[in-house]
């Protein structure tokens, strides 16, 4: 059994770590004899909900970025889709873990299947019985290549926590008392030929989890007389709702008139770009023949676009309750790790943790900082998020952020945009993704998690390469042959301008 | 000579078997702690020492309180540079209203911030550090015609636990004179439930140890325990899964201490089942940094370490003496 696992493991790690000769292109001109893959998850971490049946914060959504140089000349070519085109390569991924079938016959993903409907309707979660997500994206097909960010991606793959066959995988606690699962489904990236050749490939973590949020919300429904149970705790948070200055208790929204209450989106009222959206629908738009259930204090007047984001309104609801500061958490402004994945999982996991004693408040700020600083009325604006030389606006660091990289009036890496910084940015001569050579957002090499390392520690390899004291094949690219081939094989610091 | 020499055996026997009785005797006089191998404290001593690399140490209000405890509960010392620095923090935090802040960002106080910060203060046996005249204007200052207290002068709204948390406050700066004994004991039994116990919320719902224990606390505080009462809470406890071995429940690292804390506060602390607690914090410690997690198979916050701490300390597990100074 270990053996049969064991071989493709170790094929897996022999691609990675040399780029495979393509001899189709030997006789083309300017066709790179060779590619290098690197590819890496957005975000270091997604969450997604347990269950669908009453209301929806976070659908099962992942993103997987590359880039692909081609290897030969002195300088790599960087391959887009223009040049992609010529060579007549592809590039596709592929989970490894997630399965078209142990998705479908996941209790929790079945919610997720019976629900999307409702919630984004006009999707189908299952189309010509695959599992596709929100984006269209399954667990396997072609990446595009993004010329905005200057990488292949494929956005929204439906990625899921699993129960694994090798339980040393299942780390993550099931709030909801269900079986552990494993949080770090892995995704294999191939560059391919037109005859479907693999020409390189590697393999990263496409991490999604749980959140915290059953945790506390399931004593929550119990205290108030509603049963311990998510549908309790959906019916208790209905009517909090109910009781702000909404009014919109909403237990009593049907939506589709189906006679059934629920499931809600947050998102149609709260703007919540996570979902892709850059401005709340509104619910009369997604659903324009929606019912208002009898029983309800609220009517359709009150039924409108809040003017607050959904970060905003959940991370300062939170934050200056006195209900969760005296009876859940009084510190709960800096214990992200009671909403956000902490349940055995690390969404924060990379370097900045291993060397120091920096949280997650040094670079964000705090709740009450964040909320402050008006940080969550444009989440994840690159405009509020931190960037290597500087914390979030409003935060208020107690480590030096790193030196500043400002040439002449610019400041890199350069072209920031949404979710941007460090996630979007880019360095070295302009071309390579900052994520290329470091890794995941929060999980950045050397990581904490040796899964998170396999990539780096297989791309720098090579008996042939050499490292400094006190460095490793785990920490960021920095062996100049990968990529050019007259360089020196010792580990360095590229120039990141 | 021979007399001499007699008298000169005697002392050296005697010397020898008190020589030899004074470890067991010090044994004898530790805490039942010394099964601490289920636990490398050490690893948790770093855990905890890891905010000291921080050149905001102490951080904030409820950081700094972990940190005083943890390392007291867990016998070590705290040097005087560091208890100096946290005094300092501790009296930064309290505004001209007398309460406190839960760090130096914040200008807003409050009961809850306030009593933490009254615990760290004694902790170190500094709670003359601080202007306690005001912070018990502060505390009077939220009480409400309902008999409750309110979180903030700007959240007013009573509830059972801000109401708990400025009768232990009044109680610590000798202020109980400021509560009104008739209108709160009305109010706190108000959130007394079915089943034994109480719970956070009037009206329905079930109770939960938290509010047992602070229900309980405010009764005990205004000499207003009455036996029927604290027979009610046991029977409610005894349903938890912090005395019923079967209970399918899961269990809480909040509520195992507040269990704990609510048998002692209606005087049956001898029912505390101290085996089921120690096994239970056995299940939340992380062995790889030393720490405890909130709920099984979670990680470790400090918060949730400190707190685990709290709980060995109430059953005798943990190496040092802390000072019973508080209960938060």
């Amino acid at each position: 059994m270990k053996l049969r696992k064991l071989v493709p493991a170790l094929a897996l790690t022999a691609a990675a770590l040399t780029a495979v000769v393509a001899p189709a292109f030997a006789g083309r001109t300017g066709a790179p004899s060779s590619y290098k893959v690197v590819a890496w998850n957005d975000l270091g971490m997604h969450c997604a909900c347990p269950t669908f049946a009453g209301f929806l914060l976070l659908p099962p959504f992942n993103t997987v970025r590359a880039q692909v140089l081609g290897y030969g000349s002195n300088d790599p070519v960087i391959i887009d889709s223009t040049n992609a085109a010529t060579y007549g390569v592809t590039v596709s991924y592929a989970m490894a873990d997630n399965t078209e079938s142990t998705l479908q016959a996941d209790p929790y993903f079945q919610q997720w299947i019976t629900y999307a409907p409702k919630l984004f309707p006009g999707f189908a979660p299952v189309s010509g019985g695959k599992v596709q997500g929100l984006a269209g994206n399954g667990i396997s097909g072609n990446m595009a290549y993004d010329s905005n960010l200057k990488d292949w991606t494929a956005v929204g793959i439906p990625a899921y926590p699993l129960v694994d066959a090798n339980t040393a995988k299942n780390i993550m606690t099931d709030p909801l008392g269900g079986a552990n699962r494993n949080p770090y489904p892995m995704t294999n990236v191939y560059v391919k030929n037109s005859t479907g050749t693999i020409l390189a490939q590697t393999s990263t973590v496409t991490p999604v989890a749980f959140g915290g949020c059953c945790s506390c919300h399931l004593s929550l429904a119990s205290a108030n007389g509603y049963p311990a149970t998510s549908a309790g705790s959906f019916a208790y948070l209905g009517k909090m709702h109910g009781q702000n200055s909404s009014k919109i208790d909403f237990n009593y929204l049907d939506p589709t008139g189906d006679g059934t209450s629920g499931p809600i989106r947050c998102s149609w009222c709260h703007w919540d770009p996570a979902m892709g959206e850059s401005a709340a629908p509104g619910l009369a738009n997604v659903w324009p023949n929606y019912v208002i259930m009898p029983g309800a204090t609220f009517t359709q007047a009150d039924v409108k676009v809040s003017q607050y984001s959904f970060s905003d309104v959940l991370h300062r609801f939170h934050s200056q309750s006195t209900k969760v500061l005296t009876q859940y958490d009084a510190n709960v402004a800096t214990n992200c790790y009671d909403c956000h994945p902490g349940n055995n999982v690390n969404c924060y996991r990379g370097s900045h943790k291993a060397k120091t004693a920096l949280w997650c408040v040094d670079c964000h700020g705090n709740l009450n900082q964040r909320t402050a600083a008006g940080q969550l009325t444009q989440p994840w604006k690159a405009s509020t998020l931190p960037s290597c030389t500087a914390a979030s606006a409003g935060a208020n660091p107690a480590f030096a952020c790193h030196a500043t990289n400002t040439v002449n009036g610019t400041v890199y890496p350069t072209n920031p945009t949404l979710f941007g910084k460090f996630i979007n940015g880019r360095g070295h001569k302009g071309s390579i993704k900052c994520q290329t050579c470091h890794g995941s957002a929060h999980a950045e090499a050397p990581s904490t998690m040796t899964l998170d390392n396999t990539q780096l520690s297989n791309l720098q390899g090579s008996t042939s390469y050499s490292f400094p004291a006190g460095k490793d094949k785990t920490y960021a690219l920095g062996v100049c042959v990968f990529c050019h081939p007259t360089k020196t094989s010792t580990w360095g610091t590229p120039p990141h301008l | 000579m021979p007399i001499s020499n007699k008298i000169l055996r005697k002392i050296v026997t005697l010397t020898l078997v008190a020589a030899l009785a004074v470890p067991a005797l010090a044994k004898e006089n530790k805490p039942a702690n010394a099964k601490t191998n289920a636990f490398d404290f050490k690893k948790t001593s770093v855990f905890i020492r890891e905010m000291e690399g921080r050149p905001d140490f102490p951080v904030a209000t409820v950081i700094a309180n972990d940190y005083v405890y943890t390392l007291q509960a867990m016998g070590e010392k705290i040097d005087t540079g560091r208890q100096n620095a946290i005094i300092l923090a501790t009296k930064l935090a309290q505004q001209k209203d007398g309460g406190f802040t839960p760090d130096k960002s914040s200008k807003t106080s409050s009961i809850l911030y306030t009593d933490i910060a009254l615990e760290t203060l004694a902790l170190l046996d500094a709670g003359n550090a601080v202007d306690r005249a005001k912070v018990k204007s502060f505390a009077a200052s939220l009480k409400n015609t309902d008999g409750g207290f309110g979180f903030s002068p700007e959240a007013k709204k009573s509830s059972l636990a801000t109401t708990y948390y400025a009768v232990h406050v009044l109680k610590a700066v000798n202020g109980l004179d400021a509560v009104d004994k008739a209108k709160t004991v009305e109010y706190v039994k108000g959130f007394a439930k079915k089943e034994g116990g109480f719970g956070p919320e009037k009206g329905p719902g079930r109770p939960n140890a938290r509010s047992t224990y602070m229900a309980a606390y405010v009764l005990n505080a205004l000499c207003s325990l009455d036996a029927d009462t604290a027979k009610k809470a046991v029977l409610y406890l005894q349903t938890t899964p912090y005395l019923d071995k079967k209970s399918k429940e899961r269990p809480d690292l909040d509520e195992q201490l507040y269990a704990i804390r609510a048998l002692k506060e209606v005087n049956a602390g001898n029912r505390v089942d101290k085996t089921l607690a120690f096994n239970f914090m056995k299940r939340l410690y992380i062995k790889v940094n030393g720490g405890f997690g909130p709920l099984e198979g979670y990680g470790s916050t400090p918060d949730s370490t400190t707190t685990a701490l709290r709980i060995l300390s109430e059953i005798g597990k943990a190496k040092g003496v802390v000072a019973q100074v508080a209960k938060r």
